[in-house]
């Protein structure tokens, strides 16, 4: 199947055929047809003045500016641009408010059938793409350009539409939404990055259940489509915070944006005889170190080990020369002599036990025995 | 519209005269459009060219199947810059006396296709809807306003908030339905509380942030960010209804889970202190005490109301303890054993309405 764009006119009336708007489960038109704005997605308050202007413009027989659909099934589509202009008109054929018309404050149905109308036979210049997913995504951050930006997970949404998707909003992509909330302490915003509204937490969540099921953020979107609910989603990311907060008790604001959920899938077998006061008094004590330059890669460092994270910090130039020259470049572990480019400092008594990063606890090993030395 | 009130009028009313909004009216009402057809709604705090709850009711005649609009009101508004006659030449004196409208049919009576204000005033001319004078005041209570209640099937005003009590307590009595603005703290008086709690009464959609602006003689005098230029802003304001509306049946998700720090107990009450409606605990399965802004999530599905913190403890007596310890000790509010900043070892509680989740998920934190 090849990408395919459709340009297509479609009067008001047509999409105002079994109009609904439901706050909880969505906005829907064109007979069933068009999801207008699915459930859970942001809910802009469009201005009533912006609203308004809508209203005026296609009284006015004016153009407005081209809206595009995405085509999620046989003859089903979602509106992924001109979602508010939609909503504006339909709101108002609807009854629901009323605009200034010739000094009166006027329902639609308090128009003139001539005015009515013509709002009725009114057309919305429409795009209508289609094409496999990938291609459709890579279509949707193509046009992304115009208006209100959305995010990549704003558009996996659209592309991978459906019940799974709508349920996981529900936990996921609400201002104040369960998500953001969730935790004894902090809620998951001290944990996760982004912001719940531009979808960040969500995606953070399936990127999350993705690397555990060895999948993509897309892989796992498009399995768990059709899937009744994201119960799965949820409690998995219930479960990794529940992790995150028994181990380290004491909440830090280093711990913000680490890869839980990565390392909950390598470690939770694992960290069970792991003691959170043991944990605590170590991060603590990690936190004062003058050495350890990354404060944030403490956490990783505990779980495994791994001093890199630390950024710990290096011997200087000056501490270097002085080890140098007390050496008289030879090297303490072969015994040959080398330029000093071709050396390297080291720890004597290693960091991880103690050995500060100061002028008497460094030495110059030749190269390879440096590389020998951290692999042990 | 409030810029056309006379002089002489403005002077005259009382300080809580408001015209809410045509907007905030719509976006309430939008969600409560099934209930209208064929039915007989009252607006009677609404001179009709000065209420925006009138002009609603008329624009929305025939789409809502309305079969009766009647409004209660003093004469003598302008309506779309020309003076309206209603009963030949009256004196000023004479604009001024209360009157009702009873609106049967809406219809394009002046033959340009639309149906407006305009049409409106035009069958009133033509006696195809009514107005008359009221003998008495106008005054709600009054009897002939009040066999106008007994008429009417909906109820859907702004009514004076200095009346608010008795207004709804009228309204209750008599089983009407309603959709009416109120102030937040009406929901503790001993007159509404109760029908909450019964699930009798309710709270409607609202407005954004819990903030009306309301159409205004009045200077604004409240030092506001969000001023706007003849709007008085207002804040705590809600819509009680006992009309079934979706919003209602919304369950809170719940992600706090309890433990006895974050969740403190009463000294002179076993109940929890919950001091945000979003912080319920999912796992608690006692008595929670909420503010009272929680009535705007209330799913009764998902909660029982046990009560207020004035019903629970009505038959309690205040422990010496708390006495000596605070020197504005109130025998009817809840207190929290920590010193409040304020030179007193117990913290007075604001009102709290007093919960239990009916569905608790199993509890997590293991009591020592």
């Amino acid at each position: 199947m090849t990408m395919d764009i459709k340009e297509c006119r479609i009067k008001v009336s047509a999409v105002y055929e079994n109009y609904e708007n439901d706050e909880e489960e969505g906005v829907t038109g064109y007979n069933d047809r068009l999801d207008i704005r699915p459930k859970y997605q942001r809910e802009f308050v469009y201005k009533p003045d912006k609203r308004d202007a809508v209203i005026d413009t296609v009284l006015q027989g004016l153009p407005l500016n081209v809206m595009y659909w995405a085509k999620t099934g046989e003859d089903t589509y979602e509106v992924l641009d001109g979602q508010q202009r939609t909503i504006s008109l339909m709101e108002y054929v609807d009854g629901n408010y009323s605009v200034e018309y010739d000094g009166n404050s006027m329902n639609f149905d308090n128009l003139p059938q001539d005015i009515q109308q013509r709002i009725l036979d009114y057309e919305l210049f429409v795009y209508i793409c289609d094409g496999t997913d990938s291609e459709k995504l890579k279509w949707f951050k193509t046009i992304n350009i115009a208006g209100e930006r959305l995010t990549d997970q704003e558009l996996r949404n659209a592309v991978y539409a459906g019940t799974w998707t709508a349920s996981a909003k529900k936990y996921f992509s609400k201002s104040n939404c369960a998500a953001s909330r969730y935790g004894s302490n902090v809620g998951c915003e001290g944990y996760v990055r982004g912001d719940s509204i531009r979808q960040e937490i969500l995606e953070t969540a399936i990127s999350w259940i993705a690397d555990r099921d060895h999948t993509t953020i897309d892989g796992y979107m498009s399995q768990h489509q059709n899937d009744q609910t994201a119960q799965e989603l949820w409690s998995y990311f219930r479960t990794v915070i529940d992790w995150a907060e028994g181990l380290f008790t004491q909440y830090r604001k280093e711990m913000k944006g680490l890869p839980w959920g990565i390392w909950y899938n390598q470690l939770n077998k694992k960290t069970a005889d792991l003691d959170p006061k043991d944990l605590e008094s170590k991060v603590s004590k990690l936190m004062c170190d003058e050495d350890v330059q990354k404060k944030s890669g403490v956490y990783e460092y505990l779980l495994f080990g791994n001093e890199n994270a630390l950024n710990v910090r290096a011997f200087s130039e000056r501490d270097k020369r002085q080890a140098y020259e007390r050496q008289k470049g030879v090297c303490p572990l072969c015994g040959k002599q080398y330029p000093i480019e071709k050396m390297q400092a080291d720890h004597i008594k290693p960091w991880s036990e103690g050995g500060q990063t100061i002028p008497e606890n460094c030495q110059m090993l030749c190269t390879q025995d440096n590389i020998k030395k951290s692999n042990r | 519209m409030a810029s056309n009130l006379t002089l002489n009028r403005a002077n005259k009313a009382k300080k809580d005269e408001f015209y809410t909004q045509l907007s905030d009216i719509e976006n309430e009402l939008k969600h409560y459009r099934k209930h209208f057809a064929g039915k007989t709604v009252l607006c009677n705090c609404d001179d009709p060219f000065e209420s925006n709850f009138f002009q609603y009711f008329c624009l929305n005649f025939n789409r809502l199947k309305l079969r009766k609009l009647i409004a209660t009101c003093y004469s003598g508004s302008p309506i779309s810059g020309s003076q309206l006659t209603l009963f030949g030449d009256e004196t000023e004196e004479e604009k001024h006396t209360p009157y009702k409208a009873v609106v049967t049919s809406i219809h394009d009576a002046d033959g340009d296709g639309a149906t407006s204000m305009v049409d409106v005033a035009e069958l009133f001319r033509q006696g195809e809807n009514t107005i008359e004078r009221l003998q008495g005041n106008g005054d709600f209570r009054s009897k002939e306003c009040m066999s106008l209640l007994d008429e009417a099937d909906i109820v859907v005003t702004n009514p004076p908030f200095s009346m608010f009590e008795e207004y709804i307590s009228t309204l209750l009595k008599k089983n009407k339905k309603f959709v009416i603005i109120g102030n937040q703290n009406a929901l503790k008086y001993k007159a509404v509380f109760p029908y909450l709690q019964n699930n009798e009464l309710w709270l409607g959609y609202g407005f954004p942030g819990n903030v009306a602006f309301f159409e205004s003689p009045y200077k604004d005098i409240a030092v506001s960010s969000t001023h706007r230029e003849g709007m008085i802003r207002v804040s705590g304001i809600m819509w009680y209804t006992n009309l079934d509306i979706k919003k209602r049946h919304e369950e809170l998700v719940l992600v706090k889970r309890y433990n006895p720090k974050d969740y403190p107990k009463y000294v002179n009450y076993d109940a929890i202190e919950v001091g945000k409606t979003s912080d319920i605990p999912c796992d608690y399965s006692g008595n929670m005490g909420v503010p009272i802004t929680f009535m705007t999530k209330y799913d009764p599905e998902q909660f029982e109301i046990v009560g207020m913190n004035w019903t629970v403890l009505a038959d309690a007596v205040l422990s010496d303890d708390i006495r000596n310890h605070h020197n504005v000790a109130r025998r009817l509010n809840f207190y929290l054993p920590k010193p409040d900043g304020r030179g007193n070892d117990y913290s007075r509680m604001y009102d709290r309405i007093v919960i239990r989740n009916r569905h608790p998920e199993p509890q997590r934190y293991q009591e020592v």
